[in-house]
């Protein structure tokens, strides 16, 4: 364990010296929905979400420009499924079907673009670092392999931009923590942090030739959650606040114009547990702050509706800390 | 576990996202092309995505505020009307669908290339108006028509794909210089103002470091060519069987209008310049069937050469004072651009030594 934490540590250094940057636009919400909830023994878990995510606002630095004549949407069916092997190691596998769209509505004509395809997988191996009565503390890391087409060409034989293509056609890789905890005055109500660094890779068959690479992005939510029983149902709502910093995208080592920026996302949810082992759950997320590099669309809305499902395959009680989804 | 009921409703929002996706793309862009449809890249915009200036609106020279002295502008011409179009405004539009001495006019520039042509925007016959494609192709700006749809390239000077497939553009002179030489060339100009109806900043370059660095956005077709540095702007010259390109730095003569002559395809061509003050422009040397001797004169407002008859021309070739008063070299397709673009539509161009 010691080896795994050090080498973490290790990866991390090295890579914020390398911090290059990311799409803001579209792209798999991989980062935002990363991590099942903690659980204990062996058990299985089921995520499918569907994720709506709008980014119509066009920003000069952090000035709003009145221009909503661009459009770029992606939606994604998610699957995340988890394993826990004991009560410290699990892992998380992640994958995504995308369709990208951009919509351009200047002039009185709508120009529509889309793409549709198998996205980008993950895979997550977490460790428990810390368990106690009320709090937990995890880490985990892993690889984004490019299961998803990066060379996608219109109907005409024309190729697709790069933040259009449904994969990245890059290895990245992923670095998680997450931190819960719940209060002792009131044990319903629970509160996590969240790190996500995703270190991308080159896809170095851009366009044929080219080395394109997404920009690093560092995502941190603070999250609190509470539950509430209203006759019959079991309800969690949720507030979170997510800080994302997303660095300029590169091409053959230079920065490619008007990419990268930082944000802060609200973000409420609520959960609603159908019975002890399975929840449908919806999330917004809106930024409430934003500053991009140069001009490029920004992030507006994005909706995520989720069904959950945990098997346990040891036939014994578990105890589940409150829902904190992101 | 799920039920059957729950599978089902996955399986029917999943479909919908996977329908809802047949149709690829609306940019009316199959067919034959004349050129390598590979190299046809999306920029990412999407189809006027950078939107064309259709109504612009222009002011005096005195009304301008947001220009520096040293900044690049475009100067038309046509008859007596003159007009300016910054770079700062083209930069966000690339295309000014506009009229100039009565004429229709597509004043179209790619920041990539750095290239600003005007294109004459009544094609067979009919007047059209072009808009930005969002296609690239050798880094270099597509518009297209918006008569016929059809998709032309700036640098080739033709329409590649679509109805109107190798019709070849007319273009008219472009000067570019820099802003407090072009007022002082033509204190009546009319410029493009910022109030183009669409929301932009148009203090900042869009592009971040692109002007000043070696690198390129979009791959060239046929790599870099390593003779001139990849930004440099040079005057190039494009005719039918020849080109060939002028660089600012042979045109350095302390106080005067440097002239350079050479040979284009046999025609004689003669080139005006003066690297300090940011301007080069080309003209067959060619006046009523004569070949002119000229004169190197320091600039004196518009007029930057003059010839052993006594004439003197204003930067668009005309004569402006003298015994041939009125007449005007024959032009050549030529327009300022950086050497990357230059190199690439016209390998091993020759460079005037």
């Amino acid at each position: 364990m010691r080896i795994f934490i050090a080498l973490m540590i290790c990866i991390s250094f090295l890579t914020n010296s390398l911090f290059g940057q990311t799409c803001c636009s579209g792209g798999v919400p991989v980062s935002a929905n990363l991590g099942l909830p903690a659980v204990e023994g062996k058990v299985v878990q089921l995520n499918v979400s569907v994720d709506h995510s709008r980014v119509r606002r066009l920003l000069s630095e952090r000035t709003l420009l009145e221009d909503e004549s661009r459009e770029r949407i992606t939606n994604t069916i998610l699957f995340e499924g988890g394993y826990s092997f004991n009560d410290k190691w699990s892992a998380d596998v992640f994958v995504s079907f995308v369709q990208q769209i951009r919509n351009v509505n200047q002039f009185s004509i709508l120009s529509r673009s889309q793409t549709v395809g198998k996205g980008d997988a993950a895979v997550l191996l977490k460790y428990k670092l810390l368990k106690k009565d009320r709090v937990t503390w995890s880490v985990g890391t892993g690889p984004k392999f490019p299961t998803g087409a990066s060379d996608l060409r219109d109907e005409n034989g024309l190729r697709y931009v790069a933040d259009l293509q449904p994969g990245s056609g890059a290895f990245d890789l992923l670095f998680w923590t997450n931190f819960q905890a719940v209060f002792k005055s009131r044990p319903s109500t629970g509160l996590a942090i969240q790190n996500v660094f995703a270190r991308k890779g080159v896809n170095r068959n851009y366009l044929g030739s080219e080395h394109y690479q997404f920009g690093n992005e560092w995502q941190t939510a603070l999250s609190i959650s509470d539950r509430f029983i209203i006759k019959n149902l079991i309800i969690d709502p949720a507030i979170s606040f997510r800080y994302r910093k997303a660095y300029d995208d590169k091409i053959n080592d230079s920065n490619v114009p008007s990419t990268g920026g930082q944000w802060i996302f609200l973000e409420p949810s609520l959960t609603y547990w159908s019975n002890p082992d399975q929840h449908f759950s919806l999330n917004f997320s809106a930024p409430f702050f934003s500053e991009v590099v140069g001009t490029q669309l920004s992030p507006t809305l994005r909706i995520n509706i989720g069904y959950y499902r945990k098997l346990n395959l040891e036939k014994k009680q578990l105890k589940s800390i409150p829902n904190v989804k992101y | 576990m799920l039920s059957i009921r729950r599978i089902k409703l996955f399986n029917f929002v999943f479909a919908i996202l996977l329908l809802g996706s047949c149709n690829s793309d609306e940019n009316p862009s199959g067919g034959e092309w004349l050129i390598d449809s590979n190299q046809v890249l999306d920029g990412g915009p999407g189809k006027d995505g950078i939107p064309s200036v259709d109504n612009p609106d222009f002011i005096s020279i005195n009304e301008v505020d947001f220009l520096a002295n040293d900044d690049l502008v475009i100067l038309a011409k046509v008859g007596d009307d003159v007009k300016i179009y910054p770079h700062v405004i083209l930069d966000w539009h690339e295309i000014v669908n506009d009229n100039v001495g009565g004429k229709a006019l597509a004043i179209t520039y790619c920041p990539l290339t750095g290239t600003a042509v005007a294109w004459d925007a009544n094609v067979n016959g009919k007047n059209t108006t072009f808009g930005v494609s969002g296609l690239l192709y050798t880094t270099n700006l597509m518009p297209y028509d918006r008569e016929s749809n059809s998709t032309w390239s700036q640098m080739r000077l033709d329409c590649v794909n679509g109805e109107l497939i190798g019709t070849a553009i007319e273009t008219f002179h472009l000067v570019e210089t820099e802003w407090n030489i072009a007022t002082s060339m033509f204190p009546d100009a009319q410029v493009l103002s910022t109030n183009t109806g669409f929301s932009r900043n148009y203090g900042q370059y869009p592009y971040g470091d692109y002007k000043t660095s070696n690198s390129v956005i979009f791959p060239l077709p046929n790599g870099l060519d390593t003779r001139i540095p990849s930004k440099e702007r040079v005057l190039g010259i494009q005719e039918e069987l020849g080109s060939l390109a002028f660089r600012f730095r042979d045109f350095n003569n302390f106080g005067i209008v440097s002239i350079q002559e050479d040979m284009v395809a046999g025609k004689s061509i003669v080139a005006f310049g003066s690297q300090a003050e940011n301007f080069l422009v080309a003209f067959e040397n060619d006046l009523n069937g004569e070949k002119v001797n000229f004169v190197a004169i320091p600039r004196d407002g518009q007029i930057v050469a003059a010839d052993d008859s006594g004439n003197s021309y204003n930067v668009f070739g005309e004569i402006v004072e003298g015994p041939d008063s009125g007449a005007k070299l024959e032009e050549v397709s030529n327009y300022i651009g950086y050497w990357l673009g230059w190199s690439s539509f016209h390998l091993d161009i020759p460079i005037s030594q």
